[in-house]
């Protein structure tokens, strides 16, 4: 996920550099809203990620319990 | 299946695809477009100066810059002249003849079009209200029959300009996709909920209770993420759109699927109760999503009187990347319930262990 933000923005930069004046990051065009959406869909999927670790730990307590 | 549920290459596969869309979905500009226009509305008759001032335009590198304005297919006038301020603003003048076409009406609505010879055309349609104080008596057809050039330059790759949406159609990729990987883990669920009921197998079950679990999430992430969309665009969060509402109770009757699950004791029970309820679920879906909000009015694409996925929304670059973004998606929804189905079976096998 932290690489996936990382190669984003790394990108990101390397457009502005390539493709100079284009409008791309005014936030006239809103690029901000589209940001958000991805923080949203990323941070979800990793919050669940930590539910499903929640119940791995619950599982090996219960194999120690034994 | 169970081999090529622990083989590597979809999942990677799966981040692949949605790294492309990231990348893709994030760098390919928007085609230039027009932001503002002034004046709104002019006379027939006098010699009208428009300002425009555009989005990701390069009007000072093009080579060659047309305008028209076009109150039908044929009829329409060139500008006289188009004076390039900068990068992104234009004055056109245009010489507007002494009558509209059409002898009855006071006034027209025109489409502004621009063509840029390298890139294409910028048009707003009904961008402006052309007046006549007096209607003549005879027809003018005479006086607007220019011709509009067509556009013979290279295609570029960009996504379409919307105004109100602007950037935001890139969401596309992230809001309508996550909603599409949601119906196809939804599938799967209602296809083992349904096995299980045949076969009895506990396997099933936990299948059907990990992809329905994961779907779930990615609904409430299609929820939040429309929300954001939506405050962007309709300067709300919410409103009492049918659709909104409606998948909102589509999700509600999907979280009383794991509030019921976790409330029954016993193994076959719970498996039983909840294969059933999850075909109920699955069956009260379709009309709360895709019939309902049809039906009736609504603000959301592709819902009454507002298309979606028709030609002029979903243009083929955008095209490229959100289908991609489906199966990447999809395939990263299915990793995901894949661990959590083995949590499920290890979980199934300690109990049966401890009973032992």
């Amino acid at each position: 996920m932290k690489n996936k933000l990382i190669a984003i923005v790394s990108f990101c930069f390397i457009h502005m550099s390539l493709f100079g004046a284009t409008d791309h990051y005014d936030n006239i065009g809103k690029i901000y809203a589209v940001v958000a959406v991805v923080a949203i869909t990323l941070l979800g999927i990793a919050a669940f990620l930590f539910y499903l670790e929640r119940r791995i730990n619950s599982l090996e307590k219960q194999l120690e319990d034994e | 299946m169970q081999k090529l549920l622990l083989q590597s290459w979809w999942k990677l596969l799966g981040i692949i695809i949605m790294l492309y869309v990231l990348i893709a979905g994030f760098i390919v500009p928007l085609k230039p477009g027009v932001l503002s226009i002034e004046p709104l509305e002019i006379e027939c008759g006098s010699s009208a100066i428009l300002h425009i001032s555009a989005y990701n335009s390069h009007f000072n590198e093009v080579k060659k810059l047309k305008a028209y304005l076009k109150i039908d297919s044929i009829n329409q006038i060139e500008a006289a002249d188009i004076r390039v301020l900068n990068r992104k603003e234009l004055d056109i003048v245009f010489d507007i003849p002494s009558h509209l076409p059409d002898t009855s009406k006071t006034s027209e609505r025109a489409t502004l079009v621009i063509l840029d010879v390298d890139q294409g055309f910028l048009i707003t349609p009904s961008a402006i209200a052309i007046t006549q104080s007096e209607p003549s008596n005879y027809p003018f057809y005479g006086q607007w029959n220019d011709e509009i050039d067509s556009f013979s330059g290279h295609w570029s790759f960009a996504f379409p300009f919307r105004s109100i949406l602007y950037e935001t159609i890139r969401n596309t990729f992230f809001h309508v996709a996550i909603w599409f990987a949601m119906f196809v883990l939804l599938i799967v669920g209602l296809i083992y909920s349904v096995k299980y009921l045949y076969g009895r197998q506990l396997n099933h079950d936990a299948v059907a209770a990990s992809f329905t679990h994961v779907a779930v999430v990615f609904g409430l992430l299609g929820v939040a993420t429309g929300s954001v969309w939506a405050k962007n665009t309709w300067g709300v969060y919410w409103t009492n759109d049918p659709k909104l509402n409606m998948s909102v109770v589509a999700l509600m009757i999907y979280l009383a699927y794991s509030i019921l699950r976790s409330s029954i004791a016993g193994d076959d029970r719970r498996a039983q109760v909840s294969a059933a309820f999850n075909i109920f679920a699955f069956a009260a879906m379709i009309p709360l999503i895709f019939i309902i909000p049809r039906m009736t009015s609504s603000l959301h694409p592709g819902n009454g009187g507002n298309p979606a996925l028709g030609g002029e929304d979903l243009d083929h670059t955008l095209r490229l990347i959100f289908y991609p973004a489906i199966i990447g998606l999809t395939l990263l929804g299915t990793w995901i319930s894949t661990l959590l189905y083995r949590i499920r079976k290890i979980q199934l096998k300690i109990i049966d262990r401890s009973l032992n």
